[in-house]
């Protein structure tokens, strides 16, 4: 038996109505994000296609052949590929755990209103907004074998650490590393300094009554409360230490001495227009595609979960 | 009435015909006009080039074919390949295009990018370009690049550094030995011997170059070893890596050498307190004698105690120009080209913008300075080959990688040469196509080359 309520209606129609209305709902969301969808699928997905279907062919030859997954073989067998992505790993694995530490501390800092906080809060920034090519040509003269660090050690008599820092196979890329952390480092202080105002400061308060010292505070207040926005910084730091470090690299050291420097964009890069080999390009770009996607999709999860566990 | 609209309609049929006619004859003219192009990279070598192309292209017009004319483009050098496989892709390349030289010029032509060069441009033509810098163009019988202009890369020395070190820079070393005792007095005064750049990798190979290519009696004996008919790690081709390396012990370089880029590495020399460089380029070391001083300044061909054809030789590099596959008017393109090589437009270039063509009817009388003498003396008549053309790109990039590490200190002579090996064997693992084409090269017999 059909209930029937007193509108008349059945409860059939009522969910038909609401499908209905759902779907129409639908339809209007379509019809505004399509136009930008449509613009994404032109200038992102394109390419992504076409760059995968590069990546299976021989570009130089006439007519472009098909050659399966050579271009991925010759990829995974060269060595200079294999250092190239060790050091996109070693950037990862040093420089995001410095990057997440130091902003913290910063930015803990900064809200703590350390003594002369403004300034700091204004300059903070500066590395940050400074083009990378103009960092990277000052730090290239800075490590320079006859540059400002080494004439600086020289002066107060320390010729003993006197070392062509980017011409030396062992300095060269903590050299990088060091002017990669000194310009980053001030986006995530301010990143984490704008979450740290939206936090109850009766939280710190009591804290402070209870006797915290501000380690305490930072790893049981600060951190906690900053939990996704600190996931979203480590997300988005692994993306560029992975495929935002090219400048860096080109301007100070071009991947050398001996490779010690190379990075994966700077192989796509010698692999595309140094050597013709547009192919194996394609096919590596197409591999850090691949690893920024899984990771991309690997935050948004976690990012869910932690938001579920906020609800 | 009628027969005035008749008469109209007449005359407007006739007039409808006259126009058709009169514009199917303006566009059969514009049919015959054409627009041959060529892209050129060399500027930066050789300032003033793209303007001389282009006013070689106007004489063309003017004396020899008023129907074609001619656009000259001035590329990159990152644009140098990518621009190059874009237009063919097209299939609207211009009608001469800039490569590199050697195997790098080649490899388009493999992919089947060129046309044969020697099917347009006549071989009494053909026949005047210096040997070595033929052998760079010339692939199973056939020459596939021509060259623009033509880099000497000499040693120039500073006779005021070698004086201060007690040596007589009249009575330059002539032995192996007799070089690094020069190269120990420089560096006891304290000056630089040799000032040397790698950064950019271009001098990787560059620079030994000058000495390896002495110990060769021909380009093939090299590039026997680069297909694996001989070896790298083995003599005569590994004696690079101990030159290098005994340079190295001897503190011939500046300690900056692998963070230093190749120009900013030279510009060392202008400082005045350093007693050798490696040169490129006409202009370039045109400048360095303005600005050392013309009488200062000596070019230079080290010894390297060899007796093979090209010891004392002068490594000459061009920069080459091609017909690529899909250029509309390839016959324009090689009547351009007998046009250039005209012994009145080479001796012109030299005039205009003072870069040596790679040409022997260059008119010695019509040098400008004793430093050109003094070149083009070497350029003429101890031609030398050019070592890097020899080789494929991977290998070029691994013998850069390796001499940073030699010169950090990283690595010695025989690991040197062992990993250039093993960066040879890789090559050839890879690219079994290109070897089999590389292999044609190293083996066959070139007629002018004796």
């Amino acid at each position: 038996v059909v209930p029937v309520v007193s509108t008349g209606t059945t409860l059939g129609d009522r969910e038909a109505r609401v499908r209905g209305r759902k779907k129409k709902e639908n339809l209007k969301a379509l019809l505004f994000v399509g136009p930008m969808l449509l613009i994404i699928v032109v200038v992102y997905a394109f390419p992504l296609i076409q760059n995968a279907n590069y990546s299976l062919r021989d570009l130089s030859m006439i007519g472009r052949p098909l050659t399966g997954l050579r271009n991925y073989r010759l990829m995974l067998t060269d060595p200079i590929f294999l250092t190239s992505i060790r050091n996109n790993f070693i950037l990862i694995f040093t420089i995001v755990p410095i990057l997440v530490f130091l902003s913290l501390a910063l930015a803990g800092a900064l809200f703590e209103r350390i003594r002369g906080w403004k300034f700091y809060r204004g300059t903070i920034l500066l590395p940050y907004i400074t083009s990378i090519t103009a960092v990277g040509l000052f730090y290239s003269l800075f490590f320079q074998g006859r540059g400002m660090l080494n004439t600086f050690l020289k002066l107060i008599h320390l010729d003993v650490l006197v070392v062509d820092w980017l011409g030396s196979t062992q300095f060269a890329l903590p050299a990088i590393m060091f002017v990669i952390v000194w310009r980053e480092f001030g986006f995530g202080t301010m990143l984490f300094l704008a979450r740290l105002t939206t936090v109850p400061e009766e939280l710190f308060d009591a804290a402070k009554i209870d006797g915290t010292n501000w380690f305490q505070r930072l790893f049981h207040i600060v951190i906690p409360q900053l939990a996704t926005v600190i996931e979203f910084y480590v997300f988005l730091m692994i993306v560029t230490m992975l495929s935002w470090v090219f400048n860096y690299v080109y301007v100070m050291t071009l991947g050398g001495p001996a490779r010690s420097t190379y990075v994966t964009e700077l192989y796509i890069f010698i692999e595309a227009f140094k050597m013709n080999k547009m192919g194996v390009a394609a096919a590596v770009s197409i591999v850090i595609f691949a690893i920024t996607a899984v990771l991309a999709f690997a935050s948004l999860r976690f990012r869910t979960r932690l938001y579920k566990e906020y609800e | 009435m009628k027969r005035i609209l008749f008469a109209v309609l007449v005359l407007f049929l006739l007039a409808s015909v006259a126009l058709l006619a009169g514009g199917q004859k303006e566009s059969a003219g514009k049919m015959e006009a054409k627009t041959a192009r060529i892209w050129i990279w060399g500027e930066d070598e050789a300032p003033g080039l793209n303007d001389f192309v282009q006013k070689v292209g106007n004489l063309y017009s003017q004396k020899v074919d008023p129907g074609v004319k001619w656009e000259v483009t001035n590329l990159d050098i990152d644009e140098i390949y990518t621009g190059f496989y874009a237009a063919e892709e097209a299939k609207n390349a211009p009608e001469l295009h800039t490569l590199w030289g050697g195997i790098l010029g080649f490899e388009p032509a493999w992919a089947g990018h060129l046309a044969p060069l020697s099917d347009y441009v006549s071989e009494k033509t053909l026949s005047h370009i210096l040997p070595p810098l033929r052998h760079d163009g010339y692939w199973n019988g056939k020459d596939w690049l021509i060259p623009l202009y033509v880099n000497p890369w000499p040693l120039m020395i500073n006779a005021n550094v070698w004086k201060s070190a007690g040596l007589d820079p009249q009575h330059l070393p002539t032995d192996w030995a007799g070089f690094m005792s020069a190269v120990r007095a420089i560096k006891a005064t304290g000056d630089t011997p040799w000032c040397v750049g790698i950064k950019d990798g271009f001098y990787g190979t560059w620079f030994p170059a000058i000495l390896q290519h002495q110990l060769y009696n021909s380009p093939s004996d090299y590039l026997k070893a680069v297909v694996g008919i001989e070896r790298l790690d083995k003599a005569p081709h590994d004696r690079r890596w101990y030159m290098v390396a005994e340079l190295r012990d001897n503190g011939a370089f500046n300690p900056d050498v692998n963070s230093l880029s190749l120009a900013e590495g030279q510009d060392l020399f202008l400082q005045g307190n350093v007693g050798i460089l490696h040169a490129s380029g006409n202009a370039y070391m045109a400048m360095v004698a303005k600005q050392l001083g013309e009488s200062n300044v000596k070019i230079w061909i080290p010894p390297v105690d060899s007796k093979a054809k090209f010891a004392g030789t002068m490594p000459l590099s061009s920069q080459p120009v091609a017909i690529p596959a899909t250029a509309k008017y390839k016959e324009d393109a090689g009547k351009f080209l007998e046009f250039f090589y005209s012994k009145e437009i080479q001796n012109q270039m030299y005039q205009d913008i003072s870069v040596f063509s790679g040409s022997n009817e260059l008119d010695r009388s019509s040098m400008k300075t004793d430093l050109d003498r003094a070149l083009f003396d070497l350029a003429q008549q101890k031609p030398g080959m050019c070592y890097p053309w020899l080789h494929p790109g991977a290998i070029e990039e691994a013998s850069y990688a390796i001499t940073q590490k030699l010169l950090a200190g990283d690595i010695g002579a025989a690991q040197a040469a062992s990993e250039y090996e093993q960066a040879a064997e890789k090559w050839r693992a890879e690219n079994p196509e290109e070897l089999k084409n590389v292999k044609i090269w190293a083996t066959e017999q070139m007629p002018f080359m004796k």
